[in-house]
């Protein structure tokens, strides 16, 4: 019992400490003006909002929010389509470098990003993608673990879905589209949802494929604002909600699809 | 992957030969279909291949001809200059400093990291069966999914010297008060701090992901065996999650070494140039980054990502090694 | 509809060979049920009779015209697989609709057409439902109207009663045969349960190893089985085979037996030196039904050590040994056998089955000399 107890308490600790950031964005960004700098810290929210409207009233928020959906909502479309082809060849389709593909994909994903920049940089240079929503958007278009996934969840549908369609003649693509994509519906979600936070958070990339505000993603309008900025807490705190937000939703909406996902499936049954 | 391919696919597409039999009055021409599956096959491959060819192959393959050119993104001509670019790399201060304080960041992070994430796992475990377990397990992940520079702002403000949480909680244990961010000594600590924050919910999930593929049974017979607690854990536990945490470490490894976007965040700003104070969090990620991007010298940053890309590459190698050797695989 | 012809056909995969030199023709209206312990082939060979495998050699023929190169939708295949593959995510009516929108057939005719097989079916208040909903019968049925619904030339199905409890899939058997009576689609029908098998049949195929052993109706099969295999293949209990050698002429035993030598035939006799392998041992066999308790006029007098007796309702089930090798046969009445005792009982001549010491071949008598059967002849 008195383990039972001490469990619960450890674990409602480890909860709250790491909730705590995130909860203090909310409780900076409603308190009252200087409640950063009050000591001992505050830690109840005051529900201001002025702030926060002032901020987005401001500032091009709702330009840098609708690039970041822009950006987003291409890179997800783009990487489930992508990866429900490449995923399916991989797992159905038997040609001549199969396995090859299926090892360069393996190879993409040993690539350290950092060490890409610079050359990655150039080739974007040259082919007029600085600065541009296209830049932003199509080198994320495919994506080694979207791909992997559909790869293995196409596999485990039994092969007599495939050969039925055969004898019935159904195209391939048409077989992919009605039968396949529905039926790997989990792998679709998994792949949008994941997509999606790799997508919102980009940061790196744009600070240095942009230098244009207007198509800039909020992480990087964020991180400009925060140099403007300084130290006006109650504002940087709300532009950061304004970021956080999504995600937060996002992820409260869906966390055990998530976290299963990240887990590879193997969390599924415990709950 | 080929045994299932086998029996759904017509072999013809690899199939040596046919021994060709002269009796048979029908020619064995290939069906017309394999060519169209083949076709197809590479047709939607194509899209992404595309892709990974033109932004990621393409660039690992031109890495190594800009480090060893003298070269300029905007000039036309370049010159082969051999290892000049790397001589040159080695004779900065900077950059040995920019490897030390990588390897400081990689050597603290990479344990603390770990062992957190192991011992928040066996909590959640342990707690499987009470109540609002996945709450807490969401909650410790949560982290993960935020974005850099938005969590990175309550941050900065949670490391302020005088109102910031960090230092109102070392009060209230009597301690003595920090610079965080502002000292040299303790800026890239504060950054460990918050990467550790920030990823630390991953790789539990990863780790409860490896324990539950340890059978119940496995442990419950050494319960019935009289194993408990610490022995439990040492002579059970920890030899069948051996490969996960050797997983868990390396890939712990090359994503810290690559840590860029809250030493920018976190250290820019109010704080001067990022990397500061005095190059104290200036790490690879961002000496390359500066090296190009603010003062334009792609030679140089090149062979400094060069060294990266070889060091994590010998990193990355030796995970893929252990994972094929091990279960634990995905 | 038409005629399948299947010749020389062979299919290896590297270096194994799943089929050796296959010949089997479904003839129009023809039931043709390929049975054989799993990993005989016998779903390969369904396969490639769907177009979904290529054969390494030989050819398919469809109505004398070879189909080795027709894809598999051109050759009009109805297929019915073992876990049914009905998509899940479409209705019962979409399933049944999918192959035709996919190919833009009016949406009237596809109305038409697939009313017409729900009716025939029973499937008229289940257009509406996921599979998901349906009990296993009833996806079953499904199944068979995807394949139905494509007016196809000939019925491919593979093990499509394995999936549903005992009760269930002897009432689609009984279902599956009454349909057949009334469309005489050609049907090549794959299994491992013998009972399917023997009543479904017009034709029988029985494989093992890639290889046919034996064609025929499943009467012929079960009454002249080609070989060791087939004999105990089909029948259950399965027939008694037992090695016998000849320690004196015109005599036999149960090979180690310490029993008195009985009588053997006389062609037996003639052609024992060509019949047996090196230990001079042929195989003799008769079903346990064969068995009878009263001496007959002549026939296989054996004496049985009684062991074991299983009442099975009307019959019982005698197990014993004769010379040490294990009999199993069944009789009406179970009292009369008691544990322990030995029993003389016979068995007429002409239902003892003679094999090959080494080959396993049928052995016939004919006139004056002793011949193996042929096996596996084209039907």
């Amino acid at each position: 019992m008195a383990r039972r107890l001490a469990v619960y308490v450890t674990r409602a600790v480890l909860a709250a400490a790491f909730m705590a950031p995130v909860y203090w964005v909310f409780v900076i960004a409603t308190g009252y003006h200087g409640a950063a700098y009050s000591l001992p810290p505050v830690w109840r929210p005051l529900f201001h909002f002025g702030p926060l409207t002032y901020v987005w009233t401001h500032t091009h928020w709702t330009r840098y929010l609708l690039n970041s959906v822009i950006i987003s909502g291409a890179t997800i479309i783009l990487v489930v389509i992508t990866s429900t082809l490449a995923g399916y060849a991989l797992a159905e389709i038997r040609f001549p470098g199969n396995s090859l593909y299926f090892y360069a994909i393996l190879g993409v994903m040993m690539l350290p990003q950092q060490a890409l920049l610079v050359p990655q940089y150039v080739a974007m240079y040259h082919l007029h993608l600085l600065n541009s929503y296209a830049g932003l958007i199509i080198p994320f278009a495919a994506n080694t673990s979207g791909i992997f996934l559909f790869r293995q969840f196409f596999k485990k549908l039994p092969t007599s879905y495939r050969e039925i369609a055969r004898l019935e003649g159904v195209s391939t693509l048409t077989y992919i589209r009605r039968v396949a994509v529905p039926m790997a519906r989990p792998a679709v979600a998994t792949t949008v949802l994941l997509t999606f936070i790799a997508s919102w958070n980009q940061f790196q990339w744009p600070l240095i494929m942009t230098n244009s505000a207007q198509i800039q993603p909020i992480e990087l309008a964020l991180s400009h604002y925060m140099q403007a900025y300084e130290a006006n807490w109650r504002e940087l705190t709300s532009a950061a909600l304004i970021a956080l937000v999504p995600i937060l939703g996002v992820f409260g909406l869906t966390q055990r699809h998530i976290v299963n996902a990240v887990a590879g499936g193997e969390l599924g049954q415990k709950e | 992957m080929s045994n299932r391919l086998s029996r759904l696919v017509p072999a013809t597409a690899e199939t040596p030969v046919r021994s060709a039999k002269p009796s048979h009055p029908e020619k064995h021409w290939r069906l017309p279909t394999d060519w169209r599956e083949m076709l197809i096959g590479y047709g939607l491959i194509l899209p992404s291949f595309w892709v990974f060819l033109v932004f990621y192959y393409g660039p690992a393959f031109f890495l190594f001809y800009i480090a060893f050119f003298h070269w300029n993104i905007f000039a036309s001509q370049s010159q082969f200059v051999g290892l000049h670019n790397f001589a040159i790399l080695f004779h900065q201060p900077v950059f040995w400093l920019s490897l030390f304080n990588t390897a400081y960041y990689v050597v603290l992070v990479v344990p603390v990291t770990t062992l957190l994430a192991l011992a928040l796992a066996l909590l959640l475990r342990e707690s499987a069966g009470l109540r609002g377990g996945g709450v807490t397990r969401a909650l410790v992940f949560l982290p993960h999914v935020t974005p850099v520079v938005a969590t990175s702002i309550i941050w900065v403000w949670i490391f302020n010297p005088n109102f910031g949480l960090a230092n109102a909680l070392l009060r209230v244990l009597h301690l003595p008060a920090l610079n965080w961010l502002a000292s040299t000594h303790w800026a890239l600590p504060s950054v460990m701090i918050y990467t550790v924050w920030h990823s630390v919910g991953l790789y539990t999930v990863l780790f409860l992901a490896g324990l539950a593929t340890i059978p119940r049974h496995v442990l419950e017979a050494a319960q019935m065996d009289g194993a408990r607690g610490w022995l439990a854990f040492r002579r059970i536990l920890w030899p069948l999650m051996g490969p996960i945490t050797f997983f868990v470490v390396i890939l712990v490894s090359i994503n810290t070494m690559q840590t860029f976007s809250q030493i920018y965040t976190l250290t820019g700003g109010p704080h001067g140039g990022a990397g500061g104070p005095a190059f104290a969090t200036t790490t690879d990620s961002l000496l390359i980054y500066q090296t190009a991007f603010l003062y334009l010298h792609f030679s140089l940053a090149s062979a400094m990502s060069v060294v990266l890309f070889g060091l994590i590459l010998a990193l990355t190698l030796v995970q893929k090694l252990i994972a094929d050797r091990f279960v634990f695989y995905r | 509809m038409g005629s399948i012809t299947l010749r020389a056909v062979s299919k290896t995969f590297g270096s194994t060979t799943v089929l050796r030199d296959i010949n089997l023709v479904i003839q129009e209206g023809e039931f043709v049920v390929v049975v054989g312990p799993s990993g005989c082939g016998k779903s390969t060979l369904l396969r490639i009779v769907a177009g979904l495998e290529r054969a390494t050699s030989g050819h398919t023929l469809l109505d004398d015209r070879p189909i080795d190169n027709m894809p598999p939708y051109h050759r009009n295949i109805g297929m019915v697989f073992q876990n049914y593959a009905l998509y899940p995510h479409m209705t019962v009516y979409d399933n049944l609709a999918f192959g035709m929108s996919a190919h833009k057939v009016p949406k009237k005719e596809i109305q038409t057409r697939i009313g017409q097989v729900a009716e025939l079916l029973e499937l008229q208040t289940l257009l509406r439902a996921k599979p998901s909903t349906l009990s296993g019968g009833q996806r079953q049925r499904v199944a068979v109207g995807r394949a139905l619904v494509r007016q196809p030339h000939a019925f491919l199905m593979d093990e499509p009663l394995s999936n549903l409890d005992a009760l269930l899939r002897e009432r689609m058997r009984v279902e599956l045969r009454r349909l057949h009576e009334r469309l005489r689609i050609p049907t090549l029908y794959v299994t491992h349960d013998q009972t399917e098998a023997m009543t479904l049949a017009d034709k029988l195929a029985v494989m093992r190893a890639g290889e046919v052993l034996q064609v025929g109706t499943p009467k012929t099969v079960y009454q002249q089985p080609a070989t060791v295999f087939v004999a105990k293949f089909l029948g259950s209990p399965p027939m008694n085979l037992v090695r016998v050698e000849s320690r004196t002429r015109g005599a036999m035993n149960p090979v180690g037996g310490a029993e008195e030598a009985v009588a053997m035939p006389a062609w037996i006799q003639e052609g024992w030196e060509d019949a047996t392998d090196e230990n001079g041992t042929i195989w003799c066999g008769f079903r346990p039904e064969s068995v009878m308790k009263r001496r007959g006029p002549g026939g296989l007098e054996i004496p049985i050590t009684v062991e074991a007796v299983e009442t099975l309702g009307p019959r019982c089930h005698v197990h014993g040994s004769w010379g040490g090798q294990p009999i199993t046969l069944t009789a009406e009445d179970g009292a009369m056998w008691t544990r322990g005792a030995v029993m003389r009982v016979a068995v007429p001549w002409d239902q003892v089955h003679w094999f090959h010491g080494r080959t396993e071949r049928r052995i016939e008598p004919r006139p004056a000399r002793l011949e193996t059967l042929e096996t596996g002849g084209a039907g």
